[in-house]
């Protein structure tokens, strides 16, 4: 019997640099850390991931400004475009900070390290995933090292707790995602997106009792919806969003920090992918399924945010009203509104990630000082933190000279172009109500502190250094909208990938 | 012929599936367990798909289940009657699983009554899932899957290592 060759496919190594340097980085890491004694070099191994980290931005931003994009690879089941590489750098920079905010706490570990940098290897080949198997599995990679990372602090009880929380509700979305993956398969005979998206195109129109092939349509719908309930728990949408609250307050707060943003960044893009090349050409109804997802998701995180006592669940809930914003502005289906939520997203990385810097250095890991009340009078302890703060709360809820306020608009200028007035008004609504939910903290912050209040732990200089960037970052986008406007329209140009020729 | 065979396997499967669950004994459980997977293989068989059948049976039927019955044994080791291990079920739980089951049969029988106007499915060669054609897909178009894999699996040892080491 003649064996057949097997020709492996050309993959283009240049294409996948940024995931390949986190692949390294890890590998040495723990390779390294099998020669040094416990406690002794973690903060050698944090600096050596971080500058991994900082490689794998650099190759990101050659390949964005080169003339390589948009490419395929593997296959074509991996698509590169300035979609995905904006996300990426997102999802690296969240990354970076959660080692900086690590590196000097009892959670940090070569396999802290290690595990980071796989989920962050996991989410940015979700945002480049153009085939249904490679999608799962990135899910999976991005997960998995989660549910350990949250469990990293096992002295404490609400620690295991959130892992085991996360894993089991964790567990039940893979298995909605993959019944619906399934279906699609089913329904279009392969697992590239191309061809998901050529059957669903042909599918009748999803009415149950009407003409054509109704199985077919309500295979589709039924896959199309377990897909977006499996993805809504990682966005963390209502109804899927119940293992937020607990898993913000019980994980370390480096690890929250960095699955709030990266974990939304992820399930963004490849939401964002799915309605782009999938979801517009489909006769099948999914602009409602996604506007109640948004409606829902945006209305409960902003009410359930207001009686919050406690730092970390106030912003998990906060959380949650994002993505809601996020999926409302996916319902328009057009390429200005994925811009849109791009540009959103980036804005929300920036804020997001510098207030949970911020309350990892006033809390300095105690349990205690999560809660709002510990905020009172940090002006007068530590002034610049307590400024840092405020340009964070006030620009999550929007205040014009701020980054949150051009995000939101844009998110408004794509609902209300894309004659999505329900959304808009609701999206309005959000925001009105997180001015109170934002403001609770931001009044503690500057009346005059408790006499009896313990004295705050000392910042780390790194630590210190990134919230000032974070800071800096977010006054500067707001003063200047311009500036990361341009990166957007970058992304706005994700042609349909029809276009592309594969390797 | 080949319709039959499939029919009886899909009984044993749904029959032992339910034993599964049911079964007081957790060691019955296990076996049942093995039961079911023997049938699931028999059903890949008639797909078409050898290489998943014997994968089914080899790996999972025996190597996991081994696996299975081994820490079974091992935990039980301690405790002096099996039959007191079954916990209790939620409240609501047993008649939110029947709503959800009787959807899904819905469901199927819908299925069934529209099979007509269904798509056919993609053709399914004889070949199809020959270990011929397994390993050429999963070494060329599916090369980045296995990869990644192989990184699913690296997370789970080390996720492992952490979570049991001494402290």
């Amino acid at each position: 019997m003649n064996l057949p060759l097997i020709v492996p496919p050309q993959v283009a190594f240049s294409l996948i640099s940024p995931d390949l340097a986190l692949l390294v980085t890890s590998v040495v890491i723990l390779a390294v850390a099998l020669f040094l004694a416990p406690e002794q070099g973690i903060r050698w191994l944090a600096w050596l991931a971080a500058a991994g980290i900082l490689v794998a931005a650099g190759s990101d931003v050659i390949l964005l400004l080169g003339s390589q994009l948009p490419a395929t690879t593997f296959s074509g089941s991996l698509v590169m475009d300035p979609l995905a590489e904006v996300l990426d750098l997102v999802i690296l920079a969240a990354a970076l900070l959660a080692v900086l905010l690590a590196a000097n706490r009892p959670e940090a570990s070569p396999d802290y390290l290690a595990l980071t940098l796989w989920s962050a290897i996991g989410m940015m080949v979700l945002v480049s995933a153009h085939d249904l198997i490679v999608l799962f599995l990135a899910v999976e990679v991005l997960s998995l090292p989660l549910y350990i990372l949250c469990a990293f602090r096992p002295d404490r009880p609400t620690s295991l707790e959130a892992a085991v929380k996360y894993f089991l509700l964790g567990a039940f979305s893979s298995g909605f995602l993959l019944y619906g993956l399934a279906l699609l398969f089913g329904v279009s005979g392969g697992t590239n997106l191309t061809q998901v998206a050529a059957a669903l195109a042909t599918v009748g129109s999803a009415s149950l009792f009407g003409h054509g092939a109704i199985g077919t349509a309500l295979i589709a719908e039924v896959g199309i919806g377990l897909v977006v309930v499996g993805l809504g728990f990682k966005l963390a949408a209502v109804p899927f969003h119940q293992w937020v609250p607990d898993v913000y307050e019980g994980a370390p707060t480096s690890v929250v920090t960095f699955m709030s943003v990266g974990t939304k960044v992820a399930a963004f893009g490849v939401l964002a992918r799915l309605v782009d090349t999938v979801f517009v050409g489909s006769a099948v109804d999914w602009q409602g399924l996604l506007s109640a997802l948004a409606v829902a998701t945006i209305l409960a995180g902003a009410v359930l945010a207001i009686p919050q006592q406690n730092f970390k669940r106030l912003l998990g809930y906060s959380g949650i009203l994002n993505a809601g914003y996020l999926v409302a502005v996916l319902v328009v289906g057009s390429q200005a509104a994925t811009a849109a939520g791009v540009y959103f997203l980036v804005t929300y990385a920036l804020m997001n990630l510098g207030a949970f810097a911020v309350i990892s250095a006033v809390s300095g890991g105690e349990m205690e000082g999560v809660m709002i009340r510990r905020y009172r009078g940090l002006f007068y302890q530590q002034p610049w933190t307590a400024v840092a703060m405020a340009v964070f709360l006030l620009s999550l809820a929007s205040i014009p000279p701020l980054a949150g306020f051009f995000g939101k608009l844009f998110i408004l200028q794509a609902l209300i172009s894309g004659h999505q007035l329900v959304l808009a008004l609701t999206v309005v609504a959000g925001t009105a109500i997180t001015l109170i939910v934002y403001g609770r903290p931001l009044l503690a912050m500057f009346s005059p502190p408790d006499p009896d209040s313990p004295p705050l732990p000392k910042m780390p200089m790194a630590v210190a250094t990134a919230i000032g960037c974070l800071a800096v970052a977010v006054v500067a986008v707001g003063l200047v909208p311009g500036a990361i406007v341009g990166l957007v329209h970058g992304v706005s140009q994700i042609g349909p990938l029809s276009g592309i020729s594969g390797r | 012929m080949a319709n039959l065979i499939a029919i009886l396997a899909g009984v044993l499967c749904l029959f032992m599936g339910v034993v599964v669950i049911s079964a007081k004994n957790p060691m019955h459980a296990v076996i049942a367990l093995v039961a079911n997977f023997v049938g699931l293989g028999v059903l890949f068989l008639l797909l078409h798909a050898e290489f998943l059948a014997v994968i089914e049976v080899i790996v999972y039927a025996g190597a996991v289940m081994v696996l299975f019955l081994f820490v079974v044994a091992l935990l039980m080791a301690g405790t002096r009657a099996p039959q007191e291990s079954r916990g209790k079920n939620l409240p609501g739980q047993v008649p939110l699983a029947l709503a959800v089951t009787g959807v899904f049969a819905a469901l199927v029988v819908f299925a069934l009554a529209v099979r007509t106007v269904l798509v056919a499915p993609p053709p399914s060669t004889t070949d199809f899932g020959s270990i011929t054609n397994f390993g050429r897909a999963l070494f060329t178009t599916y090369l980045l899957p296995f990869e990644l894999t192989a990184l699913v699996l690296l997370a789970a040892v080390i996720g492992v290592v952490f979570l049991a080491r001494e402290r």
